[in-house]
């Protein structure tokens, strides 16, 4: 790499951009970091502390709980995202041929969850799920005969009618990628298999999975680094509750920022979940993006 | 493709993709049908359809009926969060386009920072949002930029400037020089090619980061709840039409259906734009 404008034009291109989130992301966090090591008291620093704000929250009980509602619920989700998703996408793709005149209006109905606002999913199914007018809590005692059932008072059925409303609001973009991936298979290879006389099953299992296999691995990563960082239907839906049965790891370190004033500590838990996100992301881009061959233009 | 075994399993698999079709709109028919019910409709009808269809709660949350309302509604009306909405979400958009070409320019044909910046940016799309949210609470105060529709705008490019500029960067890679390169020789600056040459051959990558990043800054709520506290932007007005009293789910639903009503036009006309850019966005970073 060169420098100055007369040797490189393109630094002139990349510098404002460059500037821009220099000044957004590097600088606050070099701040928080910064922040991390002292005790602070109502936006002051009061004393140089050294680890001891890691210590504290990773000794934290609620740290702690909010770091695991946070994975069970990441990996709940894609546990059951990524197989329904794939079979949406299988199915369609199977039909492509016969719907062909439906297919963008299948393709808009199936993808109108994902573009809501997180913040209006959880309006939406606030309403949906209350006791007395909700639509869903009446659909359940038609069908299970039971009355007046709460789905958000019990912390485990809480916890999974977030991870259902998650599975409701984001199959759909597994279901987009996985199918673009199908469609992009070259048909030869899997006519050749039927004349083999293999069956739609081993030509899904052997044969069109390996070919997915780098896309499968971008999208679930993709998903599970965009799960991990929930706020918004956990907030405005269960509030964390009951308890903090539902509070995410971004609510928590909202709860120690803006809530309880914890300064010290949102820097540190900052600090670790930056690190942690960064691991995966290297490992994403070291080994699923040049497995993909994506090479970026460098 | 393999051919169905028989029409049964064409059947079965049509009756599979309408089931899903229905439950994953359900949810958002049930709201819109609420939301053309009087007030009073919720507690003695409230899942069939509307007996007295009206267009009241539409005119509630969009101020109409505001001052002359009975009941306690103290949430605002929403034309004013609308309005700030739109000017963040389509600021970000131009925004994220200009700078992200450019800076895919720059590292795609001048090699700069082609190392580092992908990396940097990668991260950025996925560290969650409230690990930059607090420190910038305080820079912001610092500056002024609190409760400012300019400092939610630069908020909102911590996400969508890397996503635009990595979207270039991979289809810009795979772009032919020639044509350039052409242009560089009639005499046309950098500059010049980078509109004039460069972006017309990327205009359908373009629409597709356009509409992509229209829908994330129209959607985002975390920035938005944390940095603007009185000018509240949509998903945040909403929030406090939340009172979670029944009676006023009605008004409430016809806000949800105006928060979603953009989203729902940007798909029916730009769905090609929107599918590929998804794909491609995921697919090639």
């Amino acid at each position: 790499m060169r420098f100055g404008f007369s040797k490189n034009p393109g630094l002139f291109y990349v510098i404002p951009a460059f500037l821009l989130l220099f000044f957004l992301t590097i600088y606050p966090f070099v701040y928080a970091f910064y922040l991390s090591f002292f005790n602070i008291k109502g936006w002051r620093l009061v004393n140089f502390v050294g680890l001891q704000n890691y210590v504290m929250v990773l000794s934290e009980i609620l740290f702690i709980r909010a770091l695991s509602f946070t994975t069970f619920y990441t990996f709940a989700c894609l546990a059951i995202e990524f197989p329904l998703g794939l079979f949406i996408a299988y199915i369609v793709d199977e039909l492509a041929e016969k719907i062909k005149k439906g297919l963008k209006a299948i393709t808009i109905l199936l993808l109108l969850p994902i573009l809501l606002p997180p913040a209006s999913t959880a309006l939406i199914f606030s309403i949906s799920l209350n006791d007395l007018v909700g639509i869903i809590p009446h659909i359940i005692s038609i069908i299970s005969g039971q009355k007046g059932i709460s789905l958000l008072s019990d912390p485990i059925r809480a916890q999974w009618t977030l991870i259902l409303i998650d599975v409701w609001q984001w199959t759909p973009f597994f279901f987009l990628l996985l199918y673009s991936g199908l469609r992009m298979l070259p048909r030869e290879i899997t006519e050749a298999a039927i004349i083999d006389g293999a069956s739609r099953a081993q030509i899904l299992r052997f044969i069109k999975l390996p070919l997915l296999k780098n896309i499968i691995a971008i999208v679930i990563t993709l998903r599970g680094l965009w799960l991990f960082r929930s706020f918004e239907v956990q907030k405005l839906l269960t509030g964390g509750g009951p308890g903090t049965s539902t509070r995410t790891i971004s609510m928590q370190i909202y709860e120690y920022a803006f809530k309880q004033g914890l300064l010290g500590l949102a820097a540190a838990s900052t600090v670790i979940i930056f690190l942690v996100i960064n691991i995966v992301v290297l490992i994403y881009q070291r080994i699923i993006l040049k497995r993909a061959g994506v090479t970026w233009g460098a | 493709m393999p051919k169905l075994g028989n029409e049964f399993a064409v059947r079965v698999f049509l009756i599979i993709v309408a089931l899903y079709i229905i439950l994953n709109i359900f949810p958002i028919i049930w709201i819109m049908i609420l939301s053309f019910k009087p007030l009073e409709e919720i507690a003695s009808n409230p899942f069939g359809l509307p007996l007295n269809p009206t267009l009241f709660n539409y005119e509630l949350v969009l101020g109409t009926h505001y001052k002359t309302i009975a009941i306690s509604f103290d949430a605002p009306p929403l034309i004013p969060s609308f309005i700030t909405t739109s000017i963040v979400a389509s600021s970000t958009v131009i925004l994220s386009i200009v700078l992200g070409l450019m800076a895919a320019y720059g590292v795609v044909r001048f090699k700069v920072g082609s190392r580092f910046l992908p990396f940097w940016f990668l991260s950025l799309l996925f560290a969650p949002p409230i690990i930059f949210a607090f420190p910038l609470y305080y820079l912001f105060h610092t500056l002024g930029l609190l409760d400012n529709v300019f400092g939610l705008i630069l908020a909102n490019l911590i996400f969508n400037l890397p996503f635009s500029t990595l979207i270039f960067i991979s289809s810009l890679s795979g772009a032919p020089k020639d044509i350039e390169e052409a242009a560089l020789i009639d005499g046309a600056s950098w500059w010049t090619i980078l509109w004039k040459v460069v972006a017309p051959i990327m205009r359908s990558v373009i629409v597709a980061v356009a509409a992509l990043v229209f829908i994330f800054s129209w959607n985002e709520y975390l920035f938005s709840v944390i940095l603007m506290t009185t000018t509240k932007v949509l998903t945040v007005a909403l929030g406090s039409y939340n009172t979670g009293q029944v009676l006023l789910y009605t008004p409430l639903a016809a806000g949800i259906v105006v928060s979603i009503i953009p989203s729902i036009i940007v798909l029916i006309f730009f769905e090609k734009y929107l599918t590929q850019g998804l794909s491609f966005g995921a697919i090639k970073g």
